[in-house]
């Protein structure tokens, strides 16, 4: 999901000034991708209910109601109640903006850590980049569910620890992918020029490895957006994610294990199976069409 | 080379798995019955007990006198007959001379000279010199026998070390291998029902003649050892898989005549609505505790018989009597009034309930306040209490089938009467012990089961003498309630007694320390191949006494 | 051969320990104090008025001393086979872990069959027919099957096989009265391995594909195809031996996936894995439970990792010769 194929960790890309055409190239590849641009419609749209259908009509995802348990849809509530009498149409939509708000949330937590770590690791180097790529590697080996549950078990529940721990998983890929590219592009030509000329090396990197990281660290961001969701779906089914009554897709899947709900009221929680694969999905997509449009070498196409 | 011994390790771990059980599968037939998960090792008379474990003690051991399906009749068990003496003090049991324990041994009186001896001198006597039973949760009936206290042994400077009693309890004496007599204290009209709860066993002197209290919990006799861990009952333990499997083997040496079917097999869920999808499928033979959403669903079942009687356990509150602002009576009267319990045994269910007025167990007298919901009186009473908006924490076991969806139900209700109501789902047994430990943790701590309703005495175990007794679950402690308690027993005159227990309910129905919302109907599914004297008991921890008298057809 | 897995495990054992040393760290730092996790409430009052015993026994648990003399008698005692108790049960871990770990391990293991057997020929069919129909039919099923949480897949799974079909068992190890039945057994490690490895088989079938279009645009093929080699030929000889070998890393890498996958799967078919001994030991907050997973698990992992290498180092003998990597 979030790992790609082992390319080398990107021949560095031309010069800056050639940029505002390889955007336009990029744009242009994404949009020739017909899945990434359905992909990316879907998510829009669900982005765009799940903030703001909210605030245009009346939606409690938290009231039970003694007169809905376990109703099927109807005109009141056109998905129906949940075993508690809540609305299963509000928790959809409410539980929709929690996988977002998760997802987001931990790709910040992750990217931001993972560049920090990776930085340190490509500039300082020695010592210090060794300790931190072993410390990767041990991260890695770690199946990462497992790690979550351990995490979880001493910080307890609830929608902070859930995207601070998905973060805390998933920074070492990010790491190791800007120390990559920090350190090829110390190797290249052009670099070594630069600095026989006398530009400051610091400037080198700033000026050429923004432009060079922001294609793969998208793609890595997006597939981990996808990842961060479905982990947060997982917790919260196994009953160790968002605290109730706060709505969760997940959440709400984990009343179809009685088997009275699974087999007569598909109603309570095939909607929101059925929502996390639509937004996991187009996320995907967009995912890959991101990656054919920044990172042509991965995909084969280039 | 190695990787050939590597595969050798594997392939044995893999056989192990395919394997694994199939040493006790036997020809005959296996009754298969879904039990709620438990912690406990087998049998464990001095640790907290849920009460699941008695089902399979009931099929193991035996106590002096059981009783029928309805839970108040009174039969025969290891005591064939018995007798009362005038003053109602003395009771003379004549046991059963062809009852042996499971390894051959014969069973005499020696062996409940022994259990209640043990009893005495592994307890102490606390502060106030009342008795401290070895026992926790459920309480056996010997405290009631004269000479306890005399026997008892005293606890070391440390605290937490018994030093046994070597002293007899002058009130149990063998008149002859199959005779014994018991004197209590007082007059006690609940003494011979309780004997048959399974706190009451009868334990094999032979076996447990060098425990004490500090190892008891860890010899192999409790912990469920084939061979060692023995009873008298109709079925012998053949295998025990914490938190698994219970498996038991019919004896054919029982002394009331040897059980229909071979094996019993207690299978240990920690969610019960995995036990529906195998009764469904055939893989199981008997669930209790079915969620009221099932019910519809399984009696259409041509396969399966459900069962259902009004049931003498609860859903209840405990509040924290102790812990502002609970601690003012008028808050805790808010939360009666808050929760509308008839639409939740209405709509949640379906009517396969009944809303509780009062403490379980005692009549609904005239002048009992029934704390009619009342979303206006509550806020009202909270006024009046001085209610700022603290949290109401409630703690409740999470992997209850009702639990996640009522508890939300509850949390609605008493937020739309002002109380800021919090819920805290915590893991099965767990949260019992929680709820124990830090007294301040909790505000009100949910609790479900029971057999309160059977007799007013029956609640008495839940109060205690002592405001933070171990034993006390809302922290409240009022010592009249006990001198009414007490009243209630020591006479047989119903008029007396009722007395007494009007006095009392009207106490615990003003005080309000629990909130009693409901009892919800028990609901046993079982396969239609189980018949024989197989029906449903008003004690759920009783299901399993007349087990000898079931039968199992062949599965088709 | 021999000198080269050596070096592995060399290796590997540190990773093992930092493992370990984290998972200790991490796991220290759970709230509550340990010593009063395990009493019951009755010993626990009682000590409570006499905090000379509590002192007394925080000092015979070790509790006393700072995190890393604590690690080091964990370790020891590790490695005499002694994992501690559970709070919950009192039980020693190991009794807990052990029976535990057949279960888990022939779910991965069958799992991983799966994969293979769905995945490799799903990649190789896209990547020969790259950008056709079925190229696009396959891709867009594997994204689907990435997208749909497993406990969704597997519900879904049990309520079309388990309940409405009734042809297979929906959980558990064997059926009652049937313990002998191999052919029992068998049938109740089909749904959770199914559904398990059809998720790892979508995630290696992307890997494959991308690997062997890579594979299939070297020049080497064009040049056995221009000397006149049929097109299956130069797929199975030339390109499928090099694309397998990233596939082989990537292998490695889905072990992980796997035991997390195992999770869910175990939680949902009631499989008396180390899955549900995970969740267990999280909710019940229970610290040296956890070491004792993290420790098998990630004995498991490295293990994996260690046979993928070997497998790599045999189908591309350059990996054999050289030092580094």
């Amino acid at each position: 999901m979030t790992a790609q194929p082992t390319t080398a960790p990107g021949a560095v890309q031309v010069a800056v000034g050639e940029h505002e055409g390889l955007l336009r190239m990029a744009v242009r590849r994404f949009v020739r991708h017909r899945l990434a641009m359905l992909g990316s419609i879907v998510l829009t749209v669900i982005i765009l209910i799940a903030v703001f259908l909210p605030l245009i009509i009346p939606l409690d995802p938290i009231k039970p109601d003694y007169n809905n348990l376990g109703m099927p849809p109807n005109a009141v509530h056109i998905l129906g109640g949940d075993l508690s009498g809540r609305d299963v149409f509000a928790r959809v939509v409410y539980g929709t903006r929690i996988s977002l708000i998760a997802g987001l949330g931990a790709v910040v937590v992750f990217v931001t850590i993972g560049t920090a770590v990776g930085l340190i690791a490509g500039a300082f180097g020695g010592i210090a980049d060794q300790l931190l790529m072993r410390f990767t590697d041990i991260i890695l080996s770690i199946p990462p569910l497992l790690l979550i549950i351990v995490f979880i078990s001493i910080v307890g529940t609830g929608l902070t620890s859930v995207i601070v721990v998905i973060g805390l998983v998933f920074w070492p890929q990010t790491a190791r992918l800007v120390r990559g590219q920090l350190l090829s592009l110390r190797e290249a030509e052009f670099v070594t020029a630069s600095r026989v000329i006398g530009v400051r090396e610091r400037e080198i990197v700033v000026r050429h490895m923004i432009p060079n990281i922001f294609g793969p660290l998208t793609v890595v961001a997006t597939f981990g957006v996808a990842s961060a969701i479905l982990l947060e779906a997982a917790l919260s089914f196994l009953g160790l994610g968002v605290t109730p009554p706060t709505p969760s897709l997940g959440g709400m899947i984990s009343a179809a294990t009685s088997p009275s709900v699974l087999q007569t009221q598909p109603w309570v929680w095939l909607p929101a199976g059925i929502v996390i694969a639509l937004i996991v999905m187009s996320v995907n997509f967009v995912g890959d069409g991101l990656r054919d449009a920044l990172d042509p070498r991965a995909s084969g196409r280039g | 080379m190695r990787m050939r011994r590597l595969g050798v390790l594997v392939a044995t771990m893999m056989l192990a798995t395919l394997t694994a059980g199939a040493a006790s599968a036997q020809d005959g037939s296996v009754l298969r019955v879904a039990r709620l998960a438990d912690h406990f090792n087998f049998f464990h008379p001095v640790q907290f007990q849920t009460g699941n474990q008695f089902q399979w003690w009931n099929a193991v051991f035996n106590t002096l006198i059981k009783v029928e399906s309805d839970s108040k009749t009174v039969v025969s068990d290891l005591a064939d007959t018995w007798e009362v003496s005038e003053d109602g003090t003395q009771y003379t049991f004549n046991l059963n001379p062809d009852a042996t324990w499971h390894d051959g041994t014969p069973f005499t009186a020696d062996d409940v000279v022994f259990t209640i001896n043990w009893f005495a001198n592994n307890s102490t006597l606390d502060s106030t010199g009342a008795l401290a039973p070895v026992y926790k949760g459920f309480q056996p009936k010997w405290g009631a026998i004269a000479g306890v206290a005399d026997a008892v042994g005293t606890l070391d400077a440390d605290g937490v070390t018994i030093t046994p009693g070597t002293a007899a309890v002058s009130g149990v004496e063998k008149v002859d291998d199959h005779t014994v007599t018991i004197t209590l204290d007082a007059v006690n009209a609940e003494f011979l029902t309780g004997l048959a709860d399974m706190s009451n066993v009868i334990l094999p002197a032979h076996i447990l003649a060098d425990a004490t209290a500090a190892d008891i919990e860890t010899v192999p006799f409790t912990v469920g050892t084939p061979g060692v861990t023995v009873g008298t009952g109709p079925y012998k333990l053949t295998a025990f898989t914490p938190d698994q499997t219970v498996e038991l083997e019919a004896n054919a040496d029982y002394f009331k005549g040897a059980p229909s079917i071979d094996r019993i097999v207690f299978k240990l869920f920690a969610d019960p609505t995995q036990a529906i999808a195998q009764l469904e499928s055939g893989d199981l033979d008997l669930a209790f505790r079915v969620p009221p959403a099932e019910f519809d669903r399984l009696a259409a079942d041509p396969d399966l018989n459900v069962i259902s009687a009004a049931n003498p356990g609860v859903f209840r509150i405990f509040v924290n009597t102790t812990q502002a602002p609970w601690d003012t009576v008028e808050n805790r009267q808010a939360l009666a009034h808050a929760i509308n319990k008839q639409a939740i045994v209405d709509s949640f269910y379906k009517g396969r309930a009944q809303v509780l007025y009062n403490h379980p167990g005692f009549t609904v007298y005239d002048d009992i306040n029934k704390y009619e919901y009342d979303p206006a009186k509550a806020a009202e009473l909270l006024a009046t209490g001085g209610y700022a908006g603290e949290p109401f924490k409630m703690l409740y076991d999470g992997t209850f089938p009702d639990a996640g969806a009522i508890m939300p139900l509850i949390q609605a209700d008493l937020v739309a009467a002002g109380i800021n109501a919090e819920l805290v789902p915590t893991d099965g047994a767990q949260s019992y012990v929680d709820m124990l430990k830090d007294r301040t943790n909790w505000d009100g701590s949910i609790a479900i089961g029971g057999s309160e309703g059977l007799s007013p005495d029956r609640s008495r175990q839940y109060y205690s003498t002592e405001a933070l007794d171990t034993s006390t679950n809302s922290n409240y402690t009022n010592p009249q309630i006990f001198e009414l308690w007490t009243a209630g027993v020591s006479t047989v005159d119903p008029a007396a007694r009722d007395e007494a227990y009007h006095e009392l309910a009207l106490i615990l129905n003003t005080d309000l320390p629990m909130v009693h919302l409901y009892a919800p109907d028990l609901v046993m599914v079982s396969s239609k191949a189980l018949g024989g004297g197989f029906d449903i008991h008003l004690n759920e921890r009783e299901s399993f006494m007349d087990v000898e008298t079931w039968t199992l057809e062949p599965a088709a | 051969m021999g000198a080269y897995f050596i070096r592995r495990v060399l290796i590997a054992i540190p990773v093992l320990l930092g493992i370990t040393i984290l998972a200790f760290l991490v796991v220290s730092m759970t709230p509550g104090d340990p010593l009063t996790a395990r009493m019951d409430p009755e010993t626990l009052a009682r000590m409570q008025a006499h905090p000379e015993q509590m002192e007394a026994l925080r000092r015979q648990y070790g509790l006393d001393q700072p995190i890393p003399v604590q690690y080091v008698k964990w370790l020891g005692g590790v490695l005499q086979g002694d994992l501690g108790y559970a709070i919950s049960t009192g039980r020693p871990i190991a009794a807990e872990i052990g029976p535990r770990i057949g279960p888990s391990l022939m779910l991965m293991l069958l799992a991983a069959i799966v994969a293979l057997a769905f995945g490799l020929p799903a990649g190789i069919l896209s990547a020969v027919h790259q950008y056709g129909k079925v190229d696009y039919l396959l891709s867009t099923l594997t994204v689907l099957l990435i997208s749909t949480p497993t406990f969704v897949l597997g519900l879904v799974a049990i309520y079309v096989f388990g309940v409405t079909l009734n042809v297979l068992p929906v959980g558990e190890l064997y059926t009652i009265g049937k313990e002998d039945d191999l052919l029992d057994r068998l049938s109740h490690f089909v749904l959770p391995a199914l559904i398990l490895g059809l998720v790892n088989a979508a995630l290696l079938m992307r890997y494959t594909r991308a690997s062997m279009v890579e594979a299939l645009g070297a020049d080497y093929i064009t040049t056995a195809r221009s000397k006149g080699l049929s097109s299956r030929v130069v797929v199975i000889r030339h390109g499928l031996r090099n694309a397998l070998i990233p596939v082989i890393t990537v292998l490695a890498f889905l072990m992980p996936e796997l035991i997390a996958g195992a999770v869910v799967t175990e939680t949902v078919f009631n499989w008396p894995g180390l899955g549900q001994l995970s969740i267990k030991a999280a909710k019940a907050g229970d610290p040296a439970m956890m070491m004792g997973i993290v420790l098998i698990v990630g004995i498991a992992v490295l293990a994996a990792s260690i046979v993928a290498d070997l497998a790599y180092s045999m189908a591309d003998p350059r990996i054999r010769f050289d030092r580094g990597r």
